[in-house]
């Protein structure tokens, strides 16, 4: 009788529900990442909502006559129908495809040897980003004015060494043929960074684990053996890091391009923010300039994905 | 003539000039010679705002400005900024209407723009007789009051005329026997006759993509008879008189130096400063790096002469106009009237500026102490503005890349000038489209 008289009374007593009960389990959490909720919804939900929005409207904004109305997916059709917008593509591709990878051999040897003690080596390290902390502008134009042809340091000295001038493997300025230009701001771009790439890695190997290495050092392992077995595959999450970071940098290049060679020689610089710089800031066309921005980041996010994605697979993998 | 290149560098150092605010209550007339409010006219008073990007002629008036608040009692907020971050900033301010800026420094290309798309420029002369105030336009060659005029209105007074001249090298020219161009044949003779790579090139070119090639090109086109548009509007670019003047422009690069292709007007003038070069086209308001002596190796030994020929010449100059959504309008018309007025036009001389009034130009005294002067005279009534369409950003981008593509080999002049003419046609279809 008592059995029956609990049994009843349990079911009188009815449980919240599943979801309530998580709720008031997680409000505290939720109270706690509440700002941050906020703040990306502010800060980035918002403009990103007005950028998807204004690229589905024809939008002149220099001329308020045409008015602002909405074309669908016109202008997203007009901009993938647009040679320049390929062109601009496949130069902001090579343009970081290259970049990066000099920048991921140069920066993972240099931390490699900014890892050994040696004297001054804070010191070192610190001179050593100064590139890196650098306004881009300013990196532009101090690498503009060192690959003039007629008084930069870098075409002097090439032309010393017979590399450049009418008798050298390049016989024209620099900047006045599209592969050239398009190396030299590759150049740039690694000069400036090339540190921060390394600078990425070096955090990395100095949090690596020392038992494998000792592990490797007991069974007579070489150096070379050591590094390519044991420090690349501990190191991937840095380099991954430090890669996705520097690929969506590269793929957004503006400063440089815009002061050394202002997408010239003919177009053969133009990347393709800088294409989107000069429909939305020099023709006003502000509804195709979205479009092609969104366009932009949605490959820059795919590639970075399939990176992220690649590397985390292998990681789990191994 | 746009200022990407140069003025990026006055960007990066973006200076904000905030003028000393000089309490006095001077004088509410004018400064100008030429003209006056009327005695009805109210005092005006309080702030005005607007932007500038530096050059070396307004850069001095600038340094002028706390007379002009001391004259008349007005405060003068200035932003001396990028050139490029100005059209920006003063197209957002006119499509907004909020009349942030009271003051527009302004070129005749804007017109379409401002004017045609935004209605955001005051018709000036209309305001200035509802004013009582006489802009005594007669004192400047109406070429450049055209230059600065739509729909039969002057919508901002000449500043700087900033003409394309033919500087030479008056030692070299004498020594071989030679005088400046005066037809496009002698022009490429006397460049090819003074190449002399191992001392001194004949020529350069402002070869860059942009404004340099398209401006430098112009003169070509326009000189061997050529138009940008038909009498309908239509774009003629790929006449054979604009690809004669694209290949004229690859001749003389051959008596260039190599990096020609990349000279925007900077590079060009400090190129011809250094002794580099025997003939070039130059922007006037370029004179003052000619002159100084701590940077120029050529003072005293070059000159002036107009553009060989006698057809229009490309026209770059400035202006001062005022935003139609202004709340302090009188303000705004009595520093135009101060800024472009006989005295202080005249100080600004001795940094090599280009006056744009006669009275000026035709100043034998002044003549005698600024040589240039002569020349430029002789030059102003041809000066043309390039085109006025609210598309010109569009084709100065797509024409300037065909035509430097051609100058460094990449096209043929035929391929740059049919592609750049389909481009044309396609932007004026689309509205200004890619």
């Amino acid at each position: 009788m008592t059995e029956v008289t609990t049994s009843v009374s349990l079911q009188g007593r009815r449980r919240p529900p599943a979801l309530v009960s998580g709720l008031r389990r997680r409000l505290p959490l939720l109270g706690f990442i509440l700002p941050a909720v906020v703040y990306l919804a502010v800060f980035m939900g918002y403009p990103f909502v007005y950028l998807v929005h204004h690229s589905l409207l024809h939008e002149n904004y220099a001329n308020p006559a045409e008015g602002s109305h909405f074309i669908g997916l016109g202008n997203y059709s007009v901009v993938l129908h647009s040679g320049i917008f390929w062109q601009s593509v496949l130069v902001t591709a090579v343009f970081a495809a290259a970049a990066v990878s000099i920048e991921l051999v140069l920066g993972l040897c240099i931390a490699l040897l900014l890892q050994r003690t040696i004297a001054g080596r804070r010191i070192l390290i610190a001179l050593f980003l100064i590139p890196s902390m650098m306004m881009p502008i300013a990196v532009g134009l101090m690498w503009r004015y060192m690959l003039d042809d007629g008084y930069g340091m870098v075409s002097y000295y090439l032309k010393l060494v017979h590399i450049l001038g009418p008798s050298g493997l390049i016989a024209h300025p620099l900047l006045a043929r599209p592969w050239t230009a398009l190396a030299s701001l590759v150049v740039t771009d690694v000069w400036e960074w090339t540190p921060f790439m390394a600078l990425i890695i070096l955090a990395g190997l100095e949090s690596l684990p020392i038992e494998p290495f000792e592990a490797a050092a007991v069974d007579g392992a070489s150096r070379w053996q050591e590094f390519w077995q044991i420090t690349l595959p501990l190191l991937n999450r840095a380099i991954v890091v430090a890669l996705l970071i520097r690929i969506a940098d590269a793929m957004r290049v503006l400063d440089i391009v815009f002061v050394i060679t202002g997408g010239g020689p003919g177009n053969s610089t133009v990347t393709a923010q800088l294409l989107s710089y000069n429909i939305g800031f020099g023709a006003f066309q502000t509804g195709l300039a979205f479009a092609q921005v969104l366009l932009v980041l949605s490959a820059t996010v795919v590639v970075c994905a399939l990176i992220f994605s690649r590397v985390s697979r292998e990681g789990a993998a191994a | 003539m746009r200022r990407s290149s140069r003025t990026l560098l006055s960007g990066v150092a973006a200076v904000l000039v905030i003028a000393a605010i000089v309490g006095g209550c001077g004088s509410s007339s004018s400064s100008t010679s030429s003209s006056s409010p009327s005695p009805s006219a109210a005092k005006p008073s309080g702030t005005i705002t607007f932007l500038v990007s530096s050059t070396p002629t307004v850069d001095n008036l600038l340094k002028q400005i706390p007379t002009f608040e001391k004259q008349t009692g007005i405060k003068v907020n200035v932003a001396n900024i990028d050139y490029d971050a100005m059209t920006q900033k003063e197209t957002l301010d006119l499509r907004s209407k909020t009349g942030q800026y009271d003051v527009f420094w302004v070129e005749g290309t804007f017109l379409g723009r401002y004017v045609g798309q935004l209605h955001g420029l005051e018709p000036l002369d209309t305001y200035a007789a509802s004013q009582g105030v006489n802009l005594g336009l007669s004192d400047f060659p109406s070429r450049l009051i055209q230059n600065f005029s739509m729909n039969g209105h002057l919508y901002a007074m000449p500043f700087e005329a900033t003409l394309m001249m033919q500087a030479y090298r008056t030692d070299l020219y004498t020594n071989a026997g030679l005088s400046p161009a005066t037809t496009l044949s002698a022009y490429l003779a006397n460049t090819a006759k003074l190449n002399n790579p191992s001392n001194v090139y004949g020529t350069e070119i402002m070869g860059q993509r942009g404004e340099p090639i398209f401006y430098e090109w112009l003169n070509w086109l326009w000189g061997r008879g050529g138009q940008l548009f038909d009498s309908a509007g239509n774009p003629t670019i790929d006449s054979p008189q604009a690809v004669q003047a694209l290949q004229d422009l690859i001749t003389l690069s051959k008596s260039a130096p190599a990096g020609t292709v990349n000279y925007g007007w900077d590079q060009a003038a400090t190129s011809f400063a250094q002794g580099n070069v025997s003939t070039a086209v130059l922007f006037s308001d370029q004179t003052n790096g000619l002159l100084d002596k701590t940077a120029s190796k050529v003072v005293g030994q070059w000159a002036y002469a107009p553009f060989p020929g006698t057809m229009q010449t490309a026209f770059g100059g400035y202006s001062w106009g005022m935003n139609a959504f202004s709340k302090n309008k009188p303000a705004a018309l009595a520093f135009i009237q101060w800024a472009t007025s006989k005295q202080v036009l005249t100080s600004l001389l001795p940094l090599g500026s280009s006056p744009p009034r006669i009275s000026i130009q035709s100043d034998t005294a002044l003549q005698a102490k600024y040589p240039w002067l002569k020349a430029e005279q002789a030059a102003a009534p041809r000066a043309v503005v390039p085109t006025s369409s609210p598309f010109y950003f569009q084709f100065v981008d797509t024409i300037s890349a065909d035509m430097n593509a051609a100058l460094t080999g990449s096209m043929t002049p035929q391929a740059a000038m049919a592609d750049a003419q389909k481009k044309w046609e396609n932007i004026i279809k689309t509205g200004g489209g890619l």
